[in-house]
């Protein structure tokens, strides 16, 4: 199997794709509610800055970090919705000013909590636990692989089939649903579109939460100013793609990550290390025209693209 | 609520009702009585108030004042329909009523879960006890727009309503849905049920319904208890007495003198449809059979979709962009002129000249001559007597009407040879729709071709030398004008009849 | 067109700018320290003929990238993607400057036009294939922003790599006779600073007075319209982001020959780059262009007055980009906040597309 399916290579894959992958959710949520979150960045890096700061003012490990980076990147989300939603600012300007506001904030907090710039890492800083599942471990590869990764991951992986059925069978779902593509029929039986789209905002920040505090913390626990490296971008772009098929979202994330993680190990054979920086976005755009271009092979393409073709 | 013994249960009775948003009177005294059992019409002119009155009863304003009591559920099916397009039927009808079968074990309460086997039940119960039947595993997307409008009838049905509020329910339906639609509507009031259905659409209120009521400006100006109805009073009821309501009472009673210099053909499509200077051709179909992409190819917004050769006074332009299209002399009246027609923020100057000015506007060193444009500005406006201040006002501070006169201007000035007319009328007010009409008739007089598409028959009829129908993306021949009755014309919109033969099969993709 | 409204909301947002550096001031050095951070302030932005031709070298390139992005906000295309545009352009110049042969003005004149061409390509190929992907076109834009900057840095350290730079990733350098002229002797103001005035002029002229202005404002205000009227809805965008990309590709180019004589990894792409400053000038005044000058030099103030309390005080330097940040959340509040009445009269302000709609739609107002 060589290089392109060695255990090391997937096992970090998996992990990478736990935080982008939450993300993911929490932008995949308030999308489908109407609300395209151009500040998951912003709120990610204020997340991985929480999971830093919650364990070392606290001293309370690696749940300390989680609840941290969730809380941080919840009040993050939260402010989005109270400007994009309840101050009604267009969302694309809040979710760029989010991003400066995490960028800048995370500096200056880092000068002010840590009397420092740039990285975080001190030795005290608990990673997230690995967890072994039994059988699977024993399993050559797989065990490797699926095995021994943190709590984050399962959890992601878990949340996926969750949240297309809360989105399809509960009445919270219907109305999230509703409010994202028909905000008047919503309002006509009596449902808050801002109401929905707050919830969404808030869930989707806890979220984003998860995928930073994995970020930061599923390896060398650690906070540096431009670790977030555009994920919370990419999940837009993996949000865009699933559209209306939620479980989409889970092998969108993997084949990212797959790419991300190859970026950077690419050095191993011997090719240049700054194809990290090319691979990713190669990958996403490949992922991106794929749809479009099974649309122009499928036989009903016209009829989809275009409603009744007429004939004079 | 008053019970009345022996009588019918009255559902709604409203008196004296009257409403405004800020300086606008919508409303100011509106009386309506519904008694189940019957078919109500609400009828009255764009703007009467008819949708400020159903919005009272159903609950979703408060009026300022006036006695309103409704003694039942009422269910308001709204002209725009409000199904959702990626839901599942069963999920549009569903949704508003989730818990109300939706109840179940404990996790599935908290969790907030829906039950959507029983509510599945529940929603096949009713559709065979009304006989509207639908696809509920469909998404609204992939069905027409009748079986939408189906949907929005259960759904307010399956809350439990008594009382149904058509709002223009037939404004996307052929004559043969309509008559489809009164049948279910008479079998719910059969059963005790009221129903008021709210039209412009005369001819359908006096064949339909059981008691007419004529809103005007905001009044009950009349009441007509039972039938039968006199078009010409409803008519001038409407209007206020003026004497153009004859028109709309008796559209298709005087047959439009034949088009004097019908010459040689101005626009011509693959030799199947053509329109010939001084001529109008309609197009009559219900919205949605391939309208919009029938004058989309023809305007060039969509290049890709057929290769006929298309030839404006003989040239050939099938190859052409949109601009030189209208180089050679073709306009377009786009169906909703407030969505594609115009630009809301801009100026009246910068509407009339758009984004591609005529030569007369253009200077040297590519300049824009703003003085010269106002000119022309001003002049449209005073032609087509728009109500507007200033022409630099924004075009947004003007009424659906003056908006689409601005529009048809615009389009019909220098160098118009062929105007596509989509629903030129629609949302226009009655002197709007004969100011509109008459430019289009002036436009044809002095040597112009027009295609008219319209899902207004009488409209249709009231204006064509020749009528097409379109059927799901195919056009049938063409008639004239002499030859078609209103009835004629229904029968042909019921899906082309026998016609079919004439129609051409379609090609692939 | 400057009309009151706006030079009131740059007055507005220019104060509530100080007002948030002194709280930051206040709440991280103390209450005492605001003072001197004032006066460190204002020294770094015009404390002496060399920190104000520093403000000028800094407006230069916010000034061309906010001219850039409000041509495209003005057509309703909400492109971000200047931070790659700037990049490549940057890089493109660079590279043309080290190869292409003959005296130094020619070599400059050329390569920043190839700079110019080269962001306009860039931005229209992104475009592009936003429209093949149906992806929003902002969505796409963000992620090239990253995207350009590991291209510049992959092709600059596999081909273009200067031997002698060891720690860094750098094209070789420019000839010194091809470098832009420093207008002040002893400051680092170049000549670009005037390129970018005159552009700026150029470009509101072309808009205000002009039928291709007046065809992009009345794309922006309706693309459907614009269509109907014989705007060709496929090409047209992409002209557009051709356009305003090489606005912002001629000021990576600029900036290559102005300040840093090479291409340099780091330099012009990156979180903190300075496009991202110049895209919150259009962002701040949606479609304004002459404005453009008093908020470009306003941002440059703050960058370079915060670089002036970092030095002397020792301040962070997020600290400028926290405070755009907050900015833009007030002055977009209280843009938000005017009567509709006032909106209609104004430009047309940027207004959020659903979530799911075609890639390449304009815009619409708000509701």
């Amino acid at each position: 199997m060589g290089f392109w399916f060695s255990a090391d290579l997937w096992q970090l894959t998996l992990q990478a794709t736990a935080a982008l992958l939450f993300v993911s959710f929490g932008v995949y949520l308030p999308m489908r509610a109407g609300v395209l979150v151009l500040g998951a960045e912003g709120a990610m890096l204020f997340g991985c800055f929480g999971a830093i700061a919650a364990q070392v003012l606290t001293d309370g490990g690696a749940l300390a970090g989680l609840l941290g980076a969730v809380a941080a990147s919840t009040c993050a989300s939260a402010l989005f919705a109270a400007v994009a939603i309840s101050g009604r600012v267009n969302p694309i300007v809040t979710g760029i000013a989010l991003n400066f506001i995490a960028v800048g904030g995370t500096s200056v907090l880092t000068a002010v909590l840590f009397a420092g710039e740039g990285t975080i890492v001190t030795p005290s800083l608990e990673p997230l636990p690995r967890i072994e599942l039994p059988i699977v471990e024993s399993v050559p590869w797989l065990g490797d692989v699926v095995s021994g990764q943190t709590i984050v991951l399962y959890a992601a992986v878990l949340t996926t089939p969750l949240l297309a059925l809360w989105l399809n069978r509960t009445r919270g779902g219907l109305t999230t649903r509703v409010v994202g593509s028909a905000p008047a029929v919503a309002v006509a039986a009596g449902r808050s579109p801002a109401r929905t789209q707050w919830i969404a905002l808030v869930v989707g920040g806890v979220f984003i939460g998860l995928g930073g505090a994995q970020l930061a913390l599923a390896s060398a626990a650690q906070f540096s100013p431009g670790m977030t490296n555009a994920r919370g971008f990419i999940a837009l772009a993996l949000v865009l793609i699933a559209a209306q098929r939620p479980w989409l979202l889970l092998p969108l994330a993997i084949t990212f990550a797959y790419f991300d993680t190859l970026g950077f190990n690419l050095q191993n054979i011997g090719l240049p290390t700054e194809l990290s920086g090319v691979l990713p976005y190669v990958a996403i755009i490949a992922m991106l025209a794929v749809p479009s271009i099974a649309r122009r092979f499928r036989p009903d393409a016209a009829a989809e693209a275009g409603g009744s073709r007429v004939v004079p | 609520m008053t019970s009345h013994s022996a009588d019918p249960p009255v559902h709604v009775s409203a008196v004296g009702l009257a409403k405004s948003f800020g300086p606008v009177r919508a409303l100011r005294r509106a009386d309506l009585t519904v008694t189940a059992g019957r078919i109500s019409a609400l009828v009255g002119e764009n703007g009467a108030g008819k949708s400020t009155l159903m919005q009272l009863i159903s609950g979703d304003l408060s009026p300022d004042s006036g006695a309103l009591d409704v003694s039942t559920r009422v269910g308001l099916v709204r002209q725009q329909l409000s199904t959702v397009d990626e839901l599942s039927l069963l999920e549009n009808i569903v949704f508003g009523a989730e818990s109300a079968a939706g109840t179940g074990s404990l996790p599935r309460r908290l969790v907030g879960g829906i039950n959507w086997r029983s509510h599945r039940e529940g929603v096949r119960d009713l559709m065979a006890r009304t006989g509207l039947v639908v696809p509920l595993a469909k998404p609204a997307a992939e069905v027409p727009v009748g079986v939408r409008q189906r949907v929005d009838i259960l759904s307010a049905l399956y809350r439990g309503a008594r009382c149904l509020l058509l709002d223009e329910p037939t404004t996307y339906l052929t004559p043969r849905e309509v008559d489809n639609l009164f049948e279910v509507m008479r079998d719910l009031a059969a059963g005790g049920m009221s129903v008021v259905f709210i039209s412009h659409r005369l001819r359908e209120v006096v064949q339909h319904c059981d008691e007419v009521n004529v809103l005007r400006r905001g009044e009950s100006v009349l009441h007509l208890p039972a039938a039968p109805f006199e078009l010409g009073q409803i008519g001038r009821a409407m209007t206020g007495g003026e004497d153009a309501a004859g028109d709309v009472a008796d559209p298709v009673g005087a047959a439009r003198p034949a088009a004097g210099a019908a010459g040689a053909p101005i626009l011509d499509v693959g030799g199947r449809l053509w329109v010939r200077s001084g001529e109008i051709v309609g197009i009559a179909g219900v919205s949605g059979n391939g309208q919009n992409e029938l004058l989309d190819t023809i305007a060039g917004l969509e290049r890709d979709a057929l290769h006929l050769p298309l030839t404006i006074d003989g040239r050939d332009v099938s190859r052409s962009s949109t601009r030189s299209r209208r180089a050679a002399g073709l306009r377009f009246i786009p169906e909703s002129v407030k969505e594609s027609g115009s630009a809301p923020t801009a100026s009246i100057t910068d509407n009339v000249i758009s984004a591609v000015p005529p030569p007369s506007v253009r200077g040297r060193f590519g300049l824009l001559r703003r003085a010269t444009a106002d000119h022309l500005a001003q002049s449209l406006v005073e032609r087509a007597r728009v109500v507007a201040s200033s022409t630099r006002q924004p075009a947004s501070e003007l009424s659906g009407g003056n908006l689409q006169r601005v529009a048809v201007a615009r389009e019909l000035g220098d160098g118009a040879r062929v105007l596509l007319a989509h629903e030129p009328t629609r949302g226009v007010d009655f002197a709007g729709v004969a100011l509109i009409h008459a430019q289009l008739r002036e436009f044809t007089g002095r040597g112009g071709a027009v295609l008219l598409v319209t899902s207004d028959v009488d409209e249709l009829l009231a204006l064509s030398d020749r009528v097409h129908v379109i059927d799901r993306g195919r056009l049938s021949r063409s008639y004239e004008r002499a030859q078609l009755t209103l009835g004629r014309l229904g029968e042909l919109l019921g899906g082309l009849g026998h016609d079919a033969a004439a129609a051409r099969p379609q090609e692939g993709p | 067109m400057i009309d009151a409204r706006r030079v009131l909301t740059i007055v507005l947002v220019a104060v509530l700018g100080l007002a948030v550096v002194a709280v930051l001031l206040a709440a991280l050095q103390g209450v005492d320290q605001v003072a001197p951070g004032f006066a460190s302030f204002f020294a770094g932005i015009g404390g002496t003929d060399t920190a104000l031709a520093s403000t000028a070298r800094t407006m230069t390139p916010i000034l061309l990238i906010a001219v850039s992005a409000s041509v495209s906000i003005r057509a309703g295309l909400f492109d971000v993607g200047q931070v790659g545009q700037y990049v490549i352009g940057g890089l493109a110049a660079a590279t043309a400057g080290t190869v292409l042969p003959g005296p130094g003005v020619v070599v400059a004149i050329g390569s920043l036009l190839i700079g110019a061409l080269a962001g306009g390509i860039w931005a229209s190929a992104i475009g592009g294939l936003a429209v093949a992907t149906r992806v929003q076109l902002v969505v796409l834009t963000l992620i090239a922003n990253y995207f350009a900057d590991g291209l510049a840095r992959f092709i600059t350290r596999t081909t273009l790599q200067d031997p002698d730079a060891h720690s860094i990733v750098a094209t070789r350098m420019i000839p010194q006779d091809a470098w832009l002229p420093v207008l002040i002797p002893r400051t680092s103001l170049h000549l670009g600073f005037v390129i970018a005035i005159a552009v700026t002029v150029v470009v509101w002229a072309v808009v205000r007075y002009t039928v291709a202005g007046h065809r992009l404002t009345m794309y922006g205000r309706n693309p459907r319209f614009a269509t109907l009227a014989g705007v060709d809805s496929r090409r047209y965008p992409l002209t557009v982001l051709l356009g305003s990309g090489s606005i912002t590709g001629l000021a990576g180019a600029i900036e290559v020959f102005g300040v840093y004589h090479r291409f340099q990894d780091g330099t012009l792409g990156g979180p903190s780059s300075v496009a991202w400053t110049g895209l919150t000038a259009a962002i701040l005044i949606p479609s304004g262009l002459l404005i453009m000058l008093p908020a470009a030099f306003f941002l440059a103030a703050l960058t370079t007055g915060l670089a002036g309390v970092q030095r002397d005080i020792g301040i962070t330097a997020g600290m400028g980009t926290l405070v755009q940040g907050v900015l833009i959340v007030i002055a977009a509040v209280a843009l938000s906040r005017q009567t509709p009445r006032a909106r209609t009269a104004g430009r047309p302000a940027p207004a959020p597309p659903p979530a799911r709609e075609p890639a390449m739609s304009a815009v619409k107002e708000e509701s």
